[in-house]
Parts: structure tokens; sequence; C-alpha cells
């Protein structure tokens, strides 16, 4: 998506505003639930941010990033909910601090082979083990392809922070990993070794 | 590349990495291929690097027509059905209980239809089709069936469940590849039936391996009882550690240590005491090779070994070669053997 159907939009282009709605829509989505356990919501806010967004169009800012710009205004929109919910009455939805609910999005990963499953498996675990900044900061690193600079700003944090979050929590990924393989390894080098010295030998 | 030890963490963030697990090309393949065959710990690194890949570039799937839903509403909101300062700021949650608007009933009426109509051609498809499973070079897969019998497929198998109520009349099944089964009986009694191109193995509740290549069937059963039949011989009954053979004009029974015939479901390729040929055509079937020996004598040599169950088999057929000095020149599919 280019600015120019951000321009043109604000110029009160409706056909470029449905682009725009096409092209982030997904993207706002995925973030969203990736915060909250509640499709719902999420469907119900960006529905308001969209909505906001062309009532107010003309008073947007013609040199924003619109992807950068809505993830903010999603971010902001479900932050308010959620404390207005929490004030109200606990309620079931909050920010994800229980682990993301363990979906098996792997099956579609089949072609890789079993073992490539078992680490997908890690991987996935890992992920939901995380702190929930570190997981907002690789949602919006990978899955919603922003740059640090970006993320920072997102999560009113330093640029460094942010870069934190993003390797710390990686590395914490891998370090699962590691400890899967370890196991297999040592089975590997414990069972291997003595059986390729008997078929030397035999 | 360097010499230097990959980290998975890093190399999931090389631009260039990332293409090849995503997108790959030939030219990617060979530089990461080659990478991969240099040794285990990074076979194993770049294994775990394509995870996190896979992971963080997987996107999460949407429910269908969810954007479109999503659009008609807004749309709806903006054309002033619905009136604005009811919708935002301070939000309420109006939206949670929709009335029932003309629209919406209409909407709900054509999804009705169409849903119903695919529900129709699924159960039109699902009735003249066999149920079939199949897994690709260096794949393994488990299922449970209707009846909560397990069914663990190797490499490049496949299983055929006839199509039409399984598990409620009887309970046969046609293999061709290796599969590993773990039956539960029934109530009843009912028998369990594996077809193979040369026998049939008629089990009640039982775990034991069948392999169907190369015009043979090996079966070996770990516990319970089964009992093969051919069209041609009287039917065989198999004892816990019976290791049998149907070929086209013999049968061969051993004992052997059943344990080692499961241990491919648990990702490891277990040899024990069998001839290099043998573990060459059982890397060929798992990853759809041709493995060549310059010299052919060497397959009577028996082999020893567990070997981990990679998903691609090149450091395997390396690491067989190593064991008798031997190196390895690949074209494409083929492997050649040689000193």
């Amino acid at each position: 998506m280019t600015t120019s159907d951000w321009e043109r939009f604000r110029r009160g282009d409706d056909a470029a505003f449905e682009r725009l709605y096409r092209a982030y829509h997904p993207v706002l989505f995925r973030y969203g639930r990736s915060l909250v356990h509640d499709d719902e919501l999420v469907r119900d806010c960006l529905h308001d941010v969209f909505v906001n967004l062309h009532r107010y169009r003309a008073t947007l800012n013609p040199a924003a990033d619109p992807k950068l710009y809505l993830i903010g205004t999603l971010r902001r929109m479900l932050a308010d909910h959620l404390r207005r919910e929490q004030n109200r009455r606990e309620r079931n939805h909050r920010w994800a601090e229980e682990a993301l609910a363990p979906e098996e999005t792997i099956e579609d990963t089949l072609t890789e082979g079993e073992a490539q499953r078992v680490r997908l498996a890690h991987v996935q675990r890992a992920y939901a083990a995380l702190s929930r900044r570190q997981r907002e900061a690789i949602h919006l690193r990978f899955f919603a392809g922003l740059e640090y600079a970006q993320i920072a700003q997102l999560m009113q944090v330093s640029h460094q922070s942010a870069h934190n979050f993003v390797q710390r929590g990686l590395r914490r990924m891998e370090d699962e990993l590691r400890s899967v393989a370890r196991h297999s390894v040592a089975v590997f080098t414990i069972v291997l070794l003595p059986g390729l010295v008997v078929g030397f030998f035999s | 590349m360097d010499s230097a030890p990959l980290e998975p963490a890093e190399l999931a963030q090389d631009p260039n990495f990332v293409a090849w697990v995503l997108k790959p090309t030939p030219s990617l393949h060979a530089r990461w291929d080659a990478a991969a065959a240099r040794s285990l710990a990074e076979a194993e690194a770049i294994a775990q690097a394509r995870a996190l890949v896979l992971f963080l570039h997987r996107p999460d799937p949407l429910p269908d027509g969810l954007v479109d839903a999503d659009w008609q509403r807004v749309k709806k909101t903006l054309a002033g059905d619905v009136p604005f300062a009811a919708v935002s700021r301070p939000r309420q949650r109006i939206s949670r209980v929709r009335p029932l608007t003309p629209q919406f009933s209409r909407w709900s009426a054509a999804a009705t239809v169409a849903m119903l109509l695919a529900a129709g051609l699924w159960w039109q498809f699902r009735a003249r089709q066999p149920t079939l499973l199949h897994t690709r070079s260096g794949q393994t897969r488990t299922v449970t069936l209707a009846d909560g019998s397990r069914v663990t497929l190797n490499a490049n198998s496949q299983l055929r469940l006839q199509p039409d109520g399984w598990g409620r009349f009887s309970r046969e099944v046609w293999l061709t590849g290796e599969a590993f089964f773990e039956i539960q009986k029934t109530a009843d009694r009912r028998r369990f039936v594996v077809h193979t191109d040369q026998t049939a193995v008629e089990v009640l509740g039982t775990a034991f391996n069948v392999l169907a290549r190369r015009q043979r069937t090996n079966v070996v059963l770990l516990e319970g009882r089964v009992e093969l039949r051919t069209e041609t011989r009287p039917a065989l009954a198999l004892t816990p550690g019976d290791w049998v053979q149907v070929a086209p004009h013999q049968t061969t029974r051993r004992r052997v240590r059943a344990e080692a015939y499961r241990a491919w479901t648990e990702n490891r390729l277990l040899f024990e005491a069998v001839p290099v040929a043998e573990v060459l055509q059982t890397l060929e079937d798992r990853y759809g090779y041709r493995i060549q020996l310059a010299d052919p004598s060497l397959g009577q040599r028996t082999y020893t070994g567990i070997l981990p169950a990679l998903p691609e088999g090149q450091v395997l057929v390396q690491a067989v070669a190593e064991t008798y000095g031997l190196k390895v020149t690949r074209t494409d599919s083929l492997f050649v053997l040689h000193p």
C-alpha cells in the first residue's frame, strides 16, 4: 500500500479507503487478537478505528505511515477499553498475561516432517511463555513487519528496549529449541558412535 | 559462510536465510543445503532456525470471510444506517448484541443456504472418495481412526480407508509403504484388516508394524496376535517377536527384537546388524533417493547404529558412508557412494 492511497483517501476517495481497509485489516486483526482473547472485541474496535479514520480523514497527517498509525490507534482503543472494563468489574479479557491459548496452528506445516513439527511446537510454547512486552515486540517486528524505531514509538519505550525485547525473546525461543535438541543429540552420540564402531569392525 | 558456529536466532533474522525458508531458489538451496550437510550440529542449527522462521512468518489463519463481513459493517455505519455517535467515544459495547435488521436476516439466510449446499456437496464427495492419508519424503504422521486405533504412517506411504461408514461394519485399510498400528479392540470383537499387495493382516487388538514396499510385505508383531492371509497359503499366525516377510515366491519367518521396528515412530532409524544394502534401501524409501554403491559387495556387510530421522536425509547417507570410509557424490536425488 502506498502513501498515495493514504493521500487519496484523505482527499475523500472511497475506493482508496476500501483498499486501505483490505490491506491493513488482517494485520490489525492479528495484532489485536495477540493482545486479547476476544475476536469479537477486536472486530468491534477495528470497526471503530476505521469509522473514526473515515470520519476524521481531513485532519489526518499526510506524512503518517498508515500501518503504524492504524496499529497505534487500535492499541490505544483496546487499552482504553480494557482499562474501563477492568474498572467496571474484573472481566475475562485482559491483556494476554495468561499464556496465549495453545492453538494448534502447526498442522499446515505438515510437509516439514515430524522432527520439525516438534520444533515448531516448542517454539510456540516458548513464545507463549515470553513476557507480554517481549511477545508484543516480536509480534510487531515479524508478524506486522515494523522497524525497531516504530515499535519503540508504539510501545513508548526506547529504541534499545524495543530491540532488547525482540532479541531476548528470540534467545529464549532458541534456548528452548536447544534444550530439545540436546536430548536427541545425546541419544545420537551415545548410541550412534558405538554403532559406527561396531559397524566398522563387523 | 565462515566457520563460526551457527546461531539459530541470528540466522532466523538473516534475510538471505529467511528467503531460503520461505521462497527457496536453486542458488539459495545450494548454499544452505551445503551448510546443513557439513555437520550434524550445523544441520540441527539450521533446522532450529527454520523452525523459528516458520513460526515468525506464519500468518495466523483468519476466519473465512472475516474481512468482507467487517468491511460491510463499516460501510453500513458510514452510510448512516447506524447513528455514528452510538458507536464510539466513550465506547459502549452496543455491538455485542446486534438487532436483527432485515439486512442481517437476508445475509444469514444466504449464508445458511450456502452452508447447507456446501455440506451437501461435502457428503456427496465424501461418499465417493475413499479416505486417503499420505506422507511425503522424510515425513511421518500419526492419525487416530474412528475406532480409536492409532496409525503412524512412515515417509512416502499411503493408507486408504474404505469410503463409507468406516468402523461401523468392518475395519479395513489398504497400505503401501510403512505404518505402525496400535489397534483398539471393539466391544463386538470386530476384526481389523490391513491389506497390502501381497497379503492381508487380520487382528482384533494389538500393536504391529507393516512395511509394504518393493513387492514384499514385512510384518512385525509387538503385542497381541495377528493372522497373515495370502491367496495361496493357509493363514499364518504370528506371536510377539515374529517377523514375517511375504515375497512373490516365498514367505520367510524370523524371530527379532520387535521393539526395534517401532523406533522410526519415535524419529529414530534403528539398525541392528542389517546389511548395508538394506540400510540404503530404507533411506531410499524414506527420502525418495536412489543410492548406489560403487562396490556392490559392500552391500553384504552389516551395519549397526541409530540414526535420527531428520527431515532431509543427505546427512544420514553421509553418516553411513563415513562408517566405511566412502565419499558421497550427489546428483539431484541420486547418491553414489565410492572410495
